[in-house]
C-alpha cells in the first residue's frame, strides 16, 4: 500500500461531514409525550458526606469535574475551604505535565475545563499551598485517557493474528527512537505483553524485534 | 465474483419500562410501538426470505432491557391485548372510511398488515418474539449480540471499574439465558469507547464490538485500512468501524430514502388527527394523544399538504431504492479495492427501530436489497464472526476514546442538563462494590432480597437513555423521575441494610415493578 493509500482511506472513512447518528428511536418515541403518573416525588440525597473527586472527559477540548470534600477532611489537614486548588495534571509513567488549575471554593461543586490532550492519561490533583509554596494534596481523582483528533499513520504497525486457539504478533519492527509512534506501538507491545502474561503465554512467544 | 462485503447491523434497544401497577401506561406503548412496527416486520421480511430460499447475514443487538421486557410475561400479555384492539381499530377504520375509495385502499392494507401482524406472533413467533430471533440465529442468518445491561453509558461509569464489569457480565448472562449461548459480539452502549473497555470485553469472551468511524481513524496509530477492515486491539478484541457513507443514505431524513415523497409519513395519524369521541378507546385513557400506527399520508414534501399513501407506489420506490443502495455499494467497493489489500468492508450499522417505526417501509428495503445481493453475488452479506474467520489477521490499534453521538464524544450524555445523575451512579456502585464483600456470605433471605433489588435499581438507574432524554429535553420529566427513582430506591434500601430494618411491602413492590435480571445475584459485585 502506498501512504496516498491510506490517507484515501481515512477521508473515505471519516465522510465528508461529521454526520452522527443524532437520531435515536428512543427520542421519536418520547416525542408522543408521557404519562407520568402524580403521587410521590422522589428524593435523593443534596450530600453523602464523603472524599471525592471525579474527572471525566466531555469531548477533545472539554472535561468535567465534580468534587465534595467533608470537613472532617478539611480538619485534618488543618485547611479552610478557600484555599484549596484543583490541578489537573497529563501523567505519563513518571512524568507529569500540569495542564489547568482552578480554585475550589465551595465543599460540593462541580467545573467544566477547557484544554487539549490528546490521547493522554489525565488527572486531578485536589489540595493547597502550604507555607513554604509546596502544593499539599487531600484528594486525588481517576485517570481517564482523553480523546484524539490526529491521523497519525506509523511504519512500526503491529498486526496480530487470532484463530480459536492461538494468537500471534505478526509484524513489530523497531521504530526511530523518540518517534511519535513509538509510544503507541511501546504501549501496544506492552498491552500484549500483558494479555499474553495473563493468558498464559510466555513474553518468549512474542516475536523478536529486528534490528 | 464477490468484490467486497457488507455488514449490515441493527441495534435494538428499548430502555426497560414497565408499569404494572396500570393496565395502560404511555411508556409501554412505546415497546408496543416497536413490536408491531419493527421487530415483527422484520422478522416476516426474514421469513420471506427464508421461505424464497434467500440466504441473508444480519447483525442484530438485542439488548437485555429488551430481551428481558420481550421476554416479561405481563408484558407479553399486554401487548397481545393491544394486537386485539389494532385490530379492532382497523376493522372500525374500513367502516369509517369505506365511502371513500383512495383512503379505503388503505384501511384495509392496515386491516390486513395486523391481522398478519396478529397471527404470525401467536402462530410463528409462539407469542414471544425473541423466538423469531432465535429461529433465524440457529438457521445461521442471525448474529444475535449484546449491549451494556442496561445500555449504560460505559465511559462515564467507568470511575468504578466493577459497574463497567457487571454491565458487561451481567449482559453476557442475560443474552445467555435468552438465546442459549454467550455473546460473541457486543453492541456498545452509544458505541461508547474509552481506553481500557476492551480488557472487560476480552475477559468476558467478547471477540467484536463496533465504533464509530473516527475512533479507528485517530486511533494510535490510525487505522491503516481506515474503517473498510476490523482492526484488534491490544487485548485481541476486533473493532469494527462506521462506514458514514452507507449510514447516511438510512439515517438522514433529508438526504436518505426515508425522506422520499411516497414514502410513509412519520408524523400523520389519526391517534392526533380524528376526534376524540372516536379515537379515545385507542390512545392514553388520561386523553393523552399518541401514535396509533394508522397513518394514511405520505411524505409528500415538506408542506403541511400530504398526499395520500400509495402502498404500491412505495413498494415500487423501495425496491428501486434497494437496487440503488446495491449499485452505490459496488461502486464504493470497486473504489475502495483500488486502494486496500484485500476485499472492503462496508459495516453500515442503524437503530432497529428505525427500520419499520420511522422509515416504514425500511424491512422491505432490507428483504429486497437481500435478494440483489443474492441475485448479483457481487457484495458478500457477513456477520463480524465470518469476517474474521475469513481475516483473522489485522492491524493492532489503540482506539480513541468516542460515540456515535452528537458531536462524536461524550457531550450527549454528560452537560449541564444531566451531570448531576453521575455523582449519584459513582456513590451507588462504590457501595454496592462494599456491600457486596460485607455480605459475600449472608444467608438471610431478606437481606439477600434487598442487595438484589438494589442492584436492579443501580442498573436501571444507569441507563444512557435517561441522560440522553435529558439532554434532547423529550420525557425529560419522566427521564428525571426514573433517575430519581432508581436512586432513591436504591438509596432506601441501602439505609434499611444498614439500620438493620425491612419494609417487606416496599421490597415485593420493587421486586414486581423494576424487576429486570430476575435470577441476578448482588455477589457479580464484590
Amino acid at each position: 500500500m502506498r501512504d496516498n493509500d491510506q490517507e484515501y482511506l481515512s477521508n473515505e472513512s471519516l465522510g465528508s461531514d461529521s454526520f452522527s447518528s443524532n437520531t435515536h428511536n428512543t427520542e421519536l418515541l418520547a416525542k408522543e409525550g408521557t404519562g407520568v403518573p402524580g403521587g410521590l416525588e422522589f428524593e435523593i440525597p443534596h450530600r453523602y458526606n464523603m472524599d471525592m473527586l471525579v474527572f471525566l472527559p466531555v469531548n477533545l477540548e472539554t472535561s468535567f469535574v465534580y468534587w465534595e470534600v467533608t470537613r472532617a477532611l478539611l480538619e485534618q489537614y488543618h485547611v479552610g475551604i478557600d484555599r484549596l486548588r484543583s490541578k489537573i495534571v497529563a501523567v505519563d509513567g513518571e512524568s507529569e505535565t500540569e495542564l489547568s488549575e482552578f480554585q475550589v471554593s465551595t465543599e460540593l461543586g462541580k467545573f467544566y475545563l477547557h484544554f487539549k490532550a490528546p490521547m493522554q492519561h489525565v488527572l486531578v490533583r485536589m489540595g493547597y499551598y502550604d507555607d513554604s509554596g509546596r502544593f499539599v494534596v487531600i484528594l486525588i481523582s481517576n485517570l481517564f485517557r482523553l480523546p484524539n483528533d490526529r491521523i497519525e499513520f506509523t511504519e512500526d504497525e503491529v498486526w496480530m493474528s487470532i484463530d480459536e486457539n492461538t494468537r500471534e504478533i505478526i509484524k513489530a519492527s523497531m521504530g526511530k527512537e523518540g518517534s511519535s509512534a513509538l509510544s503507541s506501538r511501546t504501549l501496544i507491545e506492552e498491552k500484549i505483553t500483558e494479555l499474553s502474561r495473563l493468558r498464559g503465554y510466555s513474553s518468549g512467544d512474542l516475536p523478536k524485534r529486528s534490528e | 465474483m464477490v468484490k467486497g462485503y457488507w455488514v449490515p447491523v441493527l441495534h435494538s434497544h428499548l430502555p426497560f419500562v414497565k408499569h404494572p401497577e396500570h393496565d395502560y401506561f404511555l411508556e409501554e406503548h412505546w415497546l408496543f410501538e416497536a413490536i408491531s412496527e419493527c421487530y415483527i416486520p422484520l422478522l416476516l421480511q426474514m421469513k420471506r426470505l427464508e421461505d424464497e430460499g434467500v440466504d441473508f447475514r444480519l447483525t442484530v443487538s438485542v439488548t437485555p432491557p429488551l430481551a428481558e421486557m420481550l421476554d416479561d410475561e405481563n408484558l407479553r400479555d399486554k401487548y397481545a391485548r393491544h394486537l386485539d384492539k389494532q385490530i379492532e381499530l382497523a376493522q372500525k377504520e374500513i367502516n369509517r372510511v369505506k365511502d371513500d375509495h383512495v383512503y379505503e385502499n388503505v384501511a384495509g392494507f392496515y386491516h390486513s398488515r395486523y391481522h398478519e401482524i396478529r397471527d404470525f406472533f401467536h402462530g410463528f413467533l409462539g407469542s414471544n418474539v425473541l423466538n423469531g430471533y432465535r429461529h433465524f440465529a440457529d438457521r445461521g442468518n442471525l448474529e444475535i449480540i449484546t449491549c451494556g445491561a442496561t445500555h449504560g453509558f460505559l465511559p462515564l461509569l467507568s470511575v468504578s471499574p466493577k459497574a463497567v464489569e457487571v454491565q458487561i457480565k451481567v449482559a453476557v448472562a442475560t443474552h445467555q439465558k435468552h438465546f442459549g449461548r454467550a455473546p460473541k459480539g457486543i453492541w456498545l452502549p452509544e458505541c461508547a469507547y474509552f481506553d481500557g473497555l476492551d480488557k472487560v470485553l476480552g475477559e468476558n469472551g467478547i471477540q467484536f464490538f463496533f465504533m464509530d468511524s473516527h475512533g479507528l481513524v485517530y486511533a494510535k496509530p490510525s487505522s491503516r485500512l481506515g474503517v473498510f477492515a476490523p482492526v484488534y486491539t491490544p487485548e485481541g478484541v476486533a473493532a469494527f468501524g462506521r462506514d458514514p457513507e452507507s449510514s447516511k443514505k438510512v439515517w438522514s431524513s433529508k438526504e436518505g430514502y426515508p425522506g422520499d415523497a411516497v414514502y410513509r409519513d412519520f408524523y400523520r395519524d389519526i391517534g392526533y388527527d380524528l376526534p376524540t369521541e372516536y379515537i379515545s378507546p385507542y390512545i392514553s385513557p388520561d386523553g393523552v394523544r399518541v401514535f396509533t400506527g394508522f397513518k394514511y399520508h405520505s411524505v409528500t414534501g415538506e408542506s403541511d399538504y400530504k398526499e395520500v399513501y400509495n402502498r404500491d407506489a412505495a413498494m415500487e420506490k423501495v425496491r428501486m431504492h434497494a437496487e440503488n443502495f446495491h449499485f452505490d455499494r459496488e461502486k464504493q467497493i470497486e473504489h475502495l479495492a483500488a486502494h486496500m489489500d484485500r476485499p472492503p468492508m462496508i459495516v453500515s450499522p442503524y437503530d432497529a427501530e428505525l427500520f419499520g417505526h420511522w422509515w416504514f417501509e425500511g424491512p422491505d428495503f432490507l428483504y429486497h436489497l437481500f435478494k440483489a445481493m443474492a441475485e448479483h453475488q457481487v457484495i458478500q452479506p457477513l456477520t463480524p464472526a465470518e469476517y474474521l474467520k475469513m481475516y483473522n489477521k489485522n492491524q493492532v490499534v489503540v482506539p480513541s476514546p468516542s460515540s456515535w453521538g452528537d458531536k462524536g464524544y461524550y457531550d450527549v450524555w454528560l452537560n449541564g442538563g444531566n451531570d448531576w445523575i453521575y455523582r449519584h451512579l459513582h456513590v451507588m456502585a462504590k457501595r454496592m462494590e462494599t456491600l457486596a464483600k460485607r455480605y459475600n456470605d449472608e444467608r438471610n433471605h431478606t437481606k439477600v432480597r434487598m442487595l438484589n433489588q438494589m442492584l436492579r435499581e443501580l442498573l436501571l438507574g444507569q441507563s444512557s437513555d435517561w441522560a440522553f432524554l435529558m439532554t434532547t429535553q423529550t420525557a425529560m420529566e419522566y427521564s428525571i423521575r426514573r433517575t430519581k427513582e432508581h436512586i432513591a430506591n436504591f438509596n432506601r434500601l441501602f439505609e434499611m441494610l444498614e439500620n438493620d430494618t425491612s419494609d417487606m411491602g416496599f421490597l415485593e413492590w420493587l421486586e414486581h415493578k423494576n424487576s429486570i435480571f430476575p435470577g441476578i445475584d448482588y455477589r457479580i459485585y464484590g
